[in-house]
């Protein structure tokens, strides 16, 4: 009886399950992602995940398109000093001592609720990146804006006490919120207030109170009313499971033809683990995958499993895996294997087939010699290739002083104070399957000539705690740390957000010889500049560039910049990160095109099915 | 022996505080803090804005004072806010995670209890023969087999090979309107998880639910009511069954505080948001309070099925004696 | 043991009411689990398991982590391919019919051969369970069979730990502890990791599945110990003054010894299942070392590549094989040792 009973639960299943299979079509797009964001606060969060979303239903002052040209977004026109908005005063030796930059909203600019979108929202954003109480994520440029003065409804001005060379930039380094510049006061203000009277009477809970009135408000956690300046509004979040967004009627860009062809709803769907994402792109279920979600995954094996149902895209990511070498000589263990010198460093890249490394784990990935990425200002090929040469690498060791004294197919050598070494040396990555297979090969090349790989993978949340991270001369990571940085986004290197191979900041002080930004004892660790590297030319290159407004003149600083780094090589480049992303077929203008656009996220407005007369315009 | 009952019963209390009290220690020790996760994704990340943020989170001080004050908060209700989500802890875990794990090991329970009962009974009534074999091996098989790896390969089948047949993990497909198709919707996602965190319970089960009855069948009182000439099918179903299934029961209340923490391999494996996997991700990132709230109330699971284990088996078998 | 010519009614009883363990019984329990076929079978496969983890580095054409990137992802053929460029390196040619270039398992996603690093996996995998089972057993007998006879206040605080530890949930117990003893930063892991270097995970994974299998052990036994503490015989043999030593050894744990035998050999399955559970998880054996569970970490992402199943496959294949033989000869010792245990779980 009860098996019978099972069995007709069992045919009822099946018919349900091929019932439930077909799914109604609207003018709607599910995305897959990786990663949720934590919250919807405008002046907090990780860089990537939270952005995208944020695009969605946000746009900033100004925004790249898929060429890598700046365009305005909110703004009437991007500011520069031909239409007179930014304004540079030098003192008397060329410095730059001050910076003014006037912007203008757009008239036609609304919030999703229909209020205007006006310089009030803009003071209003930077009073609260500024309150020292809140747990905003970076004063990085925030730091650098004097004040944010009110003009007339749809003008300001922010007045720069140094130089901003991103002042129109986006990602944040405007100096404003740091997603999309420019948060709603009309939602935030009462939140605002509130909270911050809260916390002065009862200083001692002010993390009770901000964390649970202004990180866990209905605005930051989708719970109550969300409001932005993008196409598409805030519907509801899920959480651990979506988000999803409606279109506006009266969002100020247009995509040719009527706004009824295009996308009229988008949905955000979070899926943790890349195999489930996977399987969902390929059974239908999710049309789009988000920039970050196949990362590692091979173009070509996801072009044989989507076949006709969709399309595989690659892009730059704007992301430069490297091995940051541990230049400390405070670490004794990396400062026997001679680190320092630069030769190691140049052997250890000649003894990598990184052609062979990228094509392997990352597929699509390219090659970088650089710390720059392809297409941003001042990149060079001009540099030494430093081709796959584990002869070159054996003969530098060589003449370093290494050698196979007891025939075991290691690497020795003698110290000055006479002891003997073999040459171990540490690598230390994130448990990233792409990371872990990286490992494995740099084994196997490094082994070819005589040098021992001690691989090590940790979790992310270990390996960049700064108490790991900003301890290298205290030998948290002895050798080689893999990971991925921004290489500097059609912004100048040597600047906060991409760049750690500075050291003493001469824009600052010319004369001050302290290392900033070399985490120390003596400057309590901080810095970034996890390496080491000190090089006096590279910082005053640097210095110049932060204050060189003109992109061709800055470009050849930075072209400078890069042929030291080449030769000198603190990090050892291996390729540059590309991003893998599916559209299901007829999808259109969902693309990122250069990394200069930073995500696929950049123009939502246009997103449409061509099948719904949707024109492809990229 | 009641009194025995009733001293464990007021032992749950203070039992749970030292559990907390371990645990809360044990995550202290292990570096890292939150704050690292904010760290790992924004570049333009300072010194000066870790040092703000750790004494804005008051994650500088020793970690027995952060317990103190975590238990303060915890005794009146509030079980903090989760760093990750910015939300209550505990609203996120129950609200969100849990229904999921509750459903999933739900479900499983059910569908292990509804195959094992009838299984291990018709088991134990044709013992020895090739269905009785059959049923052994499988069971074998079934207490053997790595969870993760079943279900691994049961994607594989379903939704690689079979091309989306069945979905390859998630709760639900996104965009499903209607009650009709969203039920066969949750339902097409269910089967595989089912299938595979069900295994071990189902093959366990079956297996005592077999042995169980074949001890009951043997004694006396079962041989007297036969003899006395009793429906054959009343003494099973009604006597044999009875006392056969009790200590089953048993066996199954143990289990269920396991269904919960334990189906963390399964939830990985098929991306299930349920409480297992966000255990998992608490401990990875130190989200404290997501991690001890529901790290606490596992343990009070475990400790009332255990008391309910406890009474199950006294009255099962008076021999045991505590005292 | 009492003397057989000795006959007062006292130690009748003792002798009755205790299983005796003289040789023909091991030799009756013997020829019991022989009659059990699947228990046979299983301690057959265990024994050529073994055999074969423990040969391994003899068994195989190739070195179990040498890449050969230009053949990833093969299919699992016993053909060899006409480019040469294919084969690979290999640390001899041929081991009786495996010639270098022939994949029977196919290819990972490095390129090295699944057969190779299954048998490579194996030495750890079946090192941690046999390992970390044995010793567990042994440590939970011991405390369990002390707190269940002394009872008193041992009983009571062996009770409560054992209780308060197992209340909380396993699983995340165990992630928290991996997490601490393999991290960096923590002094015992910097201790462990000078001490061990590349063994660090394996002694690690095995620490910590000792630390939380010897409480269930324990209470097993020590419920065993309770109940045969009541027993005649035993009273029989304080009451002839029979020092504590001399019952604990001699007369308790010897009528226990059948379920730590079982026991053991149950926990050696689950221990290889714990272990592949935390390898999977990311938490366990780390790379280059190689276990079963670790393999199957990283399969999970290359079920959509062709062929790429077959990395997930294997190593999962032998883990369920060894544990189902590890449970036949542990159900097989159950009935060949405690008839009147028969059936029961």
């Amino acid at each position: 009886m009860v098996n019978r009973i099972f069995v007709l639960a069992l045919g009822i299943s099946l018919i349900l399950a091929i019932a439930g299979w077909a799914s109604p079509a609207l003018n709607n797009l599910v995305i897959g992602a990786t990663q949720e964001p934590s919250n919807l606060l405008p002046w907090e969060g990780a860089a990537d995940t939270k952005e995208n979303i944020m695009g969605i239903f946000n746009i900033g002052l100004t925004y790249f398109d898929s060429e890598g040209n700046l365009q305005p977004g909110l703004a009437s026109e991007v500011p520069t000093e031909e239409n007179g908005r930014l304004l540079v005063f030098r003192d008397a030796a060329g410095k730059v001592i001050r910076q003014e930059v006037l912007w203008t909203i757009r008239g036609d600019a609304f919030w999703s609720d229909g209020t205007p979108i006006t310089s009030d929202d803009a003071v209003f954003t930077f009073e609260v990146q500024n309150t020292p109480e809140l747990p905003v994520t970076t004063r990085a440029f925030s730091s650098l804006i004097e004040d944010v003065v009110k003009v007339d409804e749809k003008s300001f001005w922010i007045h720069y006490k140094t130089p901003n060379l991103f002042y129109a930039n986006i990602g944040g380094s405007v100096g404003l919120a740091r997603h999309y510049d420019i948060a709603p006061k009309h939602i935030w203000e009462p939140i605002y207030r509130q909270v911050m009277e809260q916390v002065a009477a009862n200083p001692d809970k002010a993390t009770e109170i901000i964390e649970g009135q202004f990180l866990g408000s209905p605005p930051a956690t989708g719970t109550g009313t969300v409001v932005g300046s993008g196409v598409f509004k805030f519907e509801e979040w899920q959480i651990n499971q979506f988000i999803r967004f409606s279109r506006r009627d009266d969002f100020f860009l247009d995509p040719p033809g009527p706004a009824e062809n295009y996308l009229q709803e988008v949905t955000v769907r979070f899926i943790v683990a890349q195999p489930t994402l996977l399987s969902g792109i390929i059974a239908g279920e999710i049309e789009a995958s988000d920039d970050i979600g196949l990362a590692g995954l091979d173009p070509a094996v996801l072009e044989a499993q989507l076949r006709d149902r969709g399309a595989v895209e690659v892009t730059p990511s704007g992301f430069i895996e490297k091995l940051n070498c541990n230049l400390f000589t405070q670490c004794a263990v990396a400062a026997d294997l001679l680190l320092g010198d630069k030769r190691t460093r140049q052997a250890i890249i000649q003894a990598i087939d990184r052609e062979d490394v990228a094509t392997t784990v990352y597929p699509g990935a390219i090659v970088s010699n650089s710390f720059i990425i392809r297409g941003d200002v001042g990149f060079t090929d001009d540099l030494n290739p430093w081709p796959y040469d584990p002869e070159a690498a054996k003969a530098l060791l060589a003449d370093i002083g290494w050698a196979d004294s007891d025939g075991d197919g290691w690497l020795e050598r003698t110290t000055d104070d006479g002891r003997e070494i073999e040459f171990a040396i540490h690598w230390v990555a994130t448990t990233a399957d792409f990371r872990i297979r990286t490992g494995e090969i740099l084994q196997e090349f490094l082994a070819d000539v005589g040098i021992k790989v001690e691989v090590e993978n940790l979790p992310g949340s270990v390996v960049f705690s700064s108490e790991y991270i900003n301890h290298g001369s205290e030998c948290t990571f002895r050798g080689m740390f893999e990971y991925a940085e921004g290489g500097g986004i059609a912004q100048a290197p040597a600047d906060p957000l991409s760049n750690e191979l500075w050291a003493n900041d001469l824009l600052e002080d010319p004369v001050d010889t302290t290392l900033e930004n070399v985490p120390l004892p003596d400057n309590g660790f901080a810095g970034t500049n996890i390496t080491g590297w000190v090089n006096e030319e590279f910082d005053q290159l640097r210095a110049d560039a932060l204050q060189e407004f003109s992109l061709e003149k800055r470009a050849d600083i930075v072209k400078q910049m890069q042929v030291i780094y080449n030769e000198e090589l603190p990090t050892v480049p291996l390729y540059e990160r590309v991003e893998t992303v599916t559209t299901a077929t007829g999808l259109v203008n969902f693309t990122k095109g250069t990394a200069a656009a930073r995500t696929q996220f950049w123009n939502p407005w246009e997103w449409g099915w061509e099948q719904n007369g949707a024109v492809a315009m990229r | 022996m009641i009194a025995y009952l009733i001293r464990r019963f007021l032992q749950v209390i203070p039992t749970l505080f030292v559990v907390s009290l371990i645990l809360y220690g044990l995550l202290a020790l292990k570096p890292g803090d939150p704050i690292d996760e904010l760290r790992r994704g924004n570049p333009g990340f300072t010194q000066a804005d870790y040092e703000r943020l750790r004494k804005f989170y008051g994650l500088d001080k020793p970690w027995f004072v952060r317990y103190w004050r975590w238990l303060g908060r915890a005794v009146r209700g509030d079980f903090g806010t989760s760093r990750q989500f910015g939300r209550p802890a505990a609203q996120y875990i129950f609200r969100f995670r849990f229904p999921n794990t509750l459903l999933l090991s739900g479900v499983s329970l059910l569908f292990a209890f509804f195959i094992a009962v009838p299984t291990g009974v018709i088991s134990a009534l044709h013992q020895h023969s090739l269905l009785d074999y059959t049923v052994t091996v499988v069971n074998f098989i079934g207490v053997s087999i790595p969870i993760f790896w079943l279900g691994i390969m049961l994607i594989f089948i379903f939704a690689v090979v079979f091309r989306g047949f069945l979905p390859a993990g998630g709760l639900t497909t996104p965009g499903i309107t209607g009650t009709w198709p969203a039920i066969a919707d949750r339902i097409r996602h269910l089967i595989l998880p089912v299938a595979a965190l069900s295994s071990l319970q189902l093959a366990q089960w079956t297996r005592f639910m077999r042995s169980s009855m074949l001890d009951v069948i043997k004694l006396d009182y079962v041989i007297t009511a036969r003899a006395k000439g009793l429906n054959e099918r009343r003494i099973t179903y009604h006597h044999a069954l009875r006392n056969a299934i009790l200590p089953l029961i048993t066996l199954i209340g143990l289990n269920v505080p396991l269904l919960f923490s334990g189906a963390i391999l399964t939830e990985t494996v098929f991306n299930w948001p349920g409480m297992g996997r966000a255990i998992f991700d608490a401990i990875l990132v130190n989200d404290f309070n997501v991690a001890m709230v529901s790290l606490v109330f596992i343990s009070l699971l475990v400790l009332s099925f255990t008391l309910f284990a406890d009474i199950m088996y006294a009255i099962v078998d008076p021999r045991i004696r505590y005292d | 043991m009492t003397e057989p010519n000795r006959r007062t009614p006292e130690l009748e009883i003792v002798r009755d009411a205790a299983t005796p363990r003289t040789e023909s019984y091991w030799r009756f329990a013997w020829r019991r689990f022989r009659r059990h076929r699947l228990a046979m079978f299983g301690a057959t496969v265990i024994i050529i398991l073994v055999l074969g983890a423990i040969l391994s580095p003899w068994l195989t054409p190739y070195n179990f982590s040498r890449q050969n990137r230009r053949h990833m992802f093969a299919a699992p053929s016993l053909s060899i391919p006409d480019d040469p460029r294919l084969v690979g390196k290999c640390v001899r040619p041929r081991v009786l019919w495996w010639r270098c270039g022939m994949h029977p398992f196919g290819t990972d996603d490095l390129g090295r051969d699944i057969l190779t690093r299954v048998f490579h996996g194996g030495r750890v995998s079946l090192l941690v369970g046999f390992t970390a089972a044995f010793a567990s057993t042994l440590l939970g007998s011991l405390v369990g069979a002390l707190a269940g006879y002394w009872g008193g206040l041992l009983d009571a605080v062996v009770s409560r730990f054992i209780e308060i530890m197992l209340s909380i949930p396993q699983l995340p117990l165990l992630l928290i502890l991996v997490g601490l003893l393999a991290n960096p930063e923590v002094r015992l892991a910097t201790i462990l990791g000078d001490l061990l270097g590349g063994a660090k995970s394996i002694v690690i994974i095995i620490i910590v599945i000792i630390a939380l299998s010897w409480m269930s052990t324990a209470r097993l036994v020590r419920g065993q110990v309770l109940s045969l503490r009541q027993r005649e015989f035993v009273e029989a043999a304080r009451a002839l003054g029979t020092p504590n030593r001399r019952i604990v050894f001699r007369h308790l744990l010897p009528n226990t010894a059948s379920v730590i035998i079982v026991q053991a050999t149950l926990m050696t399955g689950e221990a290889i299942l714990i272990e592949s559970g935390l390898s999977f998880l990311g938490l366990g054996i780390q790379p280059p070392a190689v276990s079963w569970g670790n393999m199957l970490s990283r399969a999970q992402g290359f079920l959509y590549y062709p062929n790429g199943v077959y990395i997930a496959f294997f190593p999962g294949l032998f883990i369920l094989l060894t544990v189902l033989c590890a449970n036949f000869v542990g159900d097989g010792l159950r009935d060949a040792l405690d008839p009147r245990h028969h059936g029961r779980m």
